[in-house]
């Protein structure tokens, strides 16, 4: 019961935010439209009419190299998602070593004793 | 810092450590959606939001009791921490408003079919690098909450296992 009320809290603050969100951006998208020109791809068609409809389009190649290209083209999207995920990991990782790095190490250095001349330190 | 208020039980601690990673890895798939695939983006984003609820649901009485502090005696960093928190719920909130009104899969997949407008695909771009950015931040706050549960509950029984399986191969 306590975790259903909880989750509808939560559910009630997305919702009043998502209600302001979608207000302010299609307010101001609409200020924008009336000022200045509407974005609507000038016109242009991205895929052509055919004669089965704008479903049944497929973009001009031969099917042969479709097929023998399906492996390589699997391999490079995987090589691509590695390469994104190891970015995003280094991004992360530069803000950890910014942030955490310099906080841990005057955390060690408030914890060390400074040397009191009884206790025999340096010099 | 979450400790300095809060104590959660060790089930509850766990529970968050992997849920956690598991959002963590989704997110970084969910950063590509064209070597991914839309459907596999889209789908696994709307996953995601049922994941981060849970995460707010375990963070629960953090979140309530430096709700009730924040105007009195708190300390810098979770004053810190409060805000950022809150900062990434409107960017996450953001992204995921956003994604469903771009949506090409998952939403017509249901049946459902949006006006797009130009400005939700830009928004959605610039509130998911944003996100990384506060994930980043976020994931330096907690730097020492991770390492902590990581190594109570990570990598100390890993090694208890091993130093457990030396002290028998020693009797024997």
């Amino acid at each position: 019961m306590k975790t259903l009320v909880r989750t509808l809290v939560i559910l009630a603050v997305f919702s009043v935010t998502v209600f302001l969100m979608v207000m302010v951006v299609n307010t101001a998208g609409n200020l924008i439209d009336s000022d200045g020109p509407r974005f609507d791809g000038g016109g242009a068609q991205l895929r052509p009419p055919g004669e089965g409809g704008d479903e049944n389009f497929r973009p001009e190649g031969d099917d042969g190299d479709r097929e023998s290209g399906t492996r390589s083209f699997r391999i490079n999207n995987y090589r691509r998602l590695a390469t994104g995920m190891v970015k995003d990991t280094i991004v992360i990782g530069v803000l950890v070593t910014v942030i955490a790095l310099p906080k841990s190490f005057f955390k060690k250095k408030k914890k060390t004793p400074k040397p009191t001349p009884a206790s025999g330190g340096a010099g | 810092m979450t400790t300095e208020v809060i104590k959660n039980t060790p089930v509850q601690t766990k529970t968050k450590l992997w849920l956690d990673v598991v959002l963590f890895i989704a997110f970084l798939i969910t950063m590509e959606p064209h070597p991914s695939g839309l459907a596999i983006h889209e789908w696994l984003s709307l996953a995601m939001v049922l994941t981060m609820i849970v995460h707010l649901l375990l963070s629960w009485d953090w979140i309530t009791e430096i709700s009730r502090r924040f105007l009195g005696k708190l300390g810098t960093q979770n004053r810190i921490n409060y805000i950022l928190n809150w900062l990434l719920f409107f960017d996450g909130t953001l992204l995921i408003v956003s994604g469903v009104l771009i949506s090409e899969v998952a939403l017509p997949a249901m049946g459902i079919q949006l006006p797009a407008r130009f400005a939700w695909r830009r928004l959605h771009d610039l509130s998911a690098n944003l996100g990384l950015l506060m994930l980043g931040i976020h994931t330096a706050l907690h730097w020492s909450w991770i390492v902590n549960t990581v190594n109570r509950y990570v990598l100390k029984p890993i090694l208890g296992l091993f130093s457990s399986k030396q002290k028998k191969d020693a009797v024997i």
